[in-house]
């Protein structure tokens, strides 16, 4: 997988850079000095917001980009399904790779038109009531509300942050985790953070991750869901479903979902998860989310 | 006990260290104990290396732990007190943070302690303050809303019966 290969590659690149070895020829593309310095630079700015902000700035951080969220779409109010929806939620983000976060995860149903799903970094998970409407199992639901925890638990959104916004004085204090700000400085702040907030919202609402970024969410989120005892099959039969759906919504801002399924499949043959989708998980499920 | 450090010297080596010196034998290397930061609230320390296992204590945000020793992804503990247990790692951070008090009360079952939370800097409540006042497009008023409400707040005990009743089991296996 793509992201797999790049966090291989930023070190070796750097190695190879140091070394002076800049030839190593990887299925037939050798990487050239052009490729070991886009690679560090890469490496560079993704390392920055995703890994420089600290867990209680990225939980502020999630909470601006959940306001913009909910300032556009209705929370469902339907309550029964909410509490669900989270019981499923936090069965899978408790299997994770990290299931504590200094916010702890939340999970909701929006009133939208569109099927989506989208994660703010934190911890908060948002699934559209079209999207739940097309499910038609909790192994599904898990599948979905997974790859959406892989989101949060690898940190995607803060990767999804431009370095650029945290140029200057003011930026580089937030990035270090340097001092606290009075007025004048809070309201400096406040653009930084808009503007890191926007970067987020374009990608999770609009241009969508990165193919390698989805492929890793759906990766860890099929093993997410397979500890918590879930069929690893969720996730890629709700691909299936969308084979052929119209643009919008999940399928274009979760790119390649025919290639994804197909690597989907491969991961759960490859590794020999075994699972079977209960029919006592689909009752409860018809019970809170009745068939259309 | 007050702590300066993240990583203090362990003084529980001092009694093996001249039990050595007495029988000739060289003094070992001091020993580093990690001490880290609880970063949730009310985070459960517990008697293995799982959500599951038995509940040791309670310990609030801010807590400085010692730890023993670390394990797929658990790290062993020693709390303030001196109880042992094991907790998740990512309910931890090598980072320090001046703790403070929100005024409100926890929904954790009987104690219901002051909220602790950790003050960050950078993006801080100062700085979200600020967004608030300026920003057109947030409505922070539903994401408190959210973060109160019941519903979203599911408990590792919750989490257990949900499992059973949906006969799902737990695997360690996974890749």
């Amino acid at each position: 997988m793509r992201y797999a290969v790049r966090r291989m590659t930023i070190p070796a690149a750097m190695l190879l850079a140091g070394s002076g070895c800049l030839s190593l020829d990887l299925g037939g593309q050798g990487i050239t000095r052009e490729h070991v310095d886009s690679a560090i630079r890469v490496g560079s700015a993704f390392a920055q917001a995703n890994e420089r902000l600290d867990d209680v700035q990225e939980y502020y951080v999630g909470r601006a980009v959940a306001a913009r969220i909910l300032s556009r779409f209705t929370v469902c109010a339907d309550e029964a399904m909410q509490a669900y929806v989270n019981r499923v939620g936090h069965t899978v983000a408790l299997h994770s790779d990290r299931p504590r976060t200094y916010g702890g995860y939340r999970f909701a149903v929006l009133e939208a038109p569109e099927p989506n799903a989208f994660a703010a970094p934190g911890g908060f998970v948002f699934v559209t009531s079209t999207l739940v409407r097309q499910l038609v199992s909790e192994d599904q639901l898990a599948g979905v509300l997974a790859h959406e925890v892989a989101h949060v638990s690898a940190k995607h959104g803060l990767a999804a942050i431009r370095s650029a916004r945290f140029r200057g004085a003011v930026g580089t204090a937030i990035l270090e985790g340097a001092q606290t700000f009075g007025d004048a400085d809070a309201r400096e702040a406040a653009g930084v953070l808009q503007g890191a907030v926007g970067d987020i919202l374009e990608t999770i609402l609009e241009r969508g991750y990165g193919r390698e970024q989805e492929m890793e969410a759906d990766e860890r989120g099929t093993v997410f869901a397979y500890r918590a005892g879930y069929d690893p099959a969720g996730l890629s039969q709700f691909l299936e479903s969308m084979h052929g759906a119209p643009p919008g919504g999940w399928t274009s801002s979760h790119p390649g979902a025919d290639r994804r399924l197909v690597a989907s499949r491969e991961q759960v043959a490859t590794h020999g998860m075994k699972g079977i989708t209960a029919p006592v998980r689909t009752l409860r499920f018809r019970q809170f989310v009745p068939a259309q | 006990m007050r702590w300066t450090a993240n990583r203090v010297r362990a003084i529980a080596m001092a009694p093996l260290a001249a039990a050595l010196l007495l029988a000739g034998g060289e003094l070992p290397a001091q020993q580093e104990v990690q001490r880290l930061t609880v970063l949730t609230d009310e985070e459960p320390i517990r008697g293995q290396p799982s959500f599951f296992s038995n509940l040791v204590v309670r310990v609030p945000r801010g807590t400085a732990v010692d730890i023993l020793g670390e394990q797929r992804g658990w790290a062993q503990v020693r709390v303030p007190g001196g109880a042992t247990g094991w907790m998740h790692r990512s309910a931890l951070t090598e980072r320090q943070y001046e703790i403070r008090s929100t005024g409100r009360t926890t929904a954790s079952a009987g104690t219901s302690p002051d909220e602790i939370t950790l003050a960050a800097k950078g993006f801080n409540p100062d700085v979200e303050r600020a967004d608030r006042a300026s920003a057109t497009d947030a409505n922070y008023d539903a994401v408190d809303r959210l973060e109160a409400w019941g519903v979203t707040a599911v408990d590792t005990e919750t989490v257990q019966a949900f499992m059973q009743e949906g006969q799902l089991s737990s695997r360690e296996d996974g890749p």
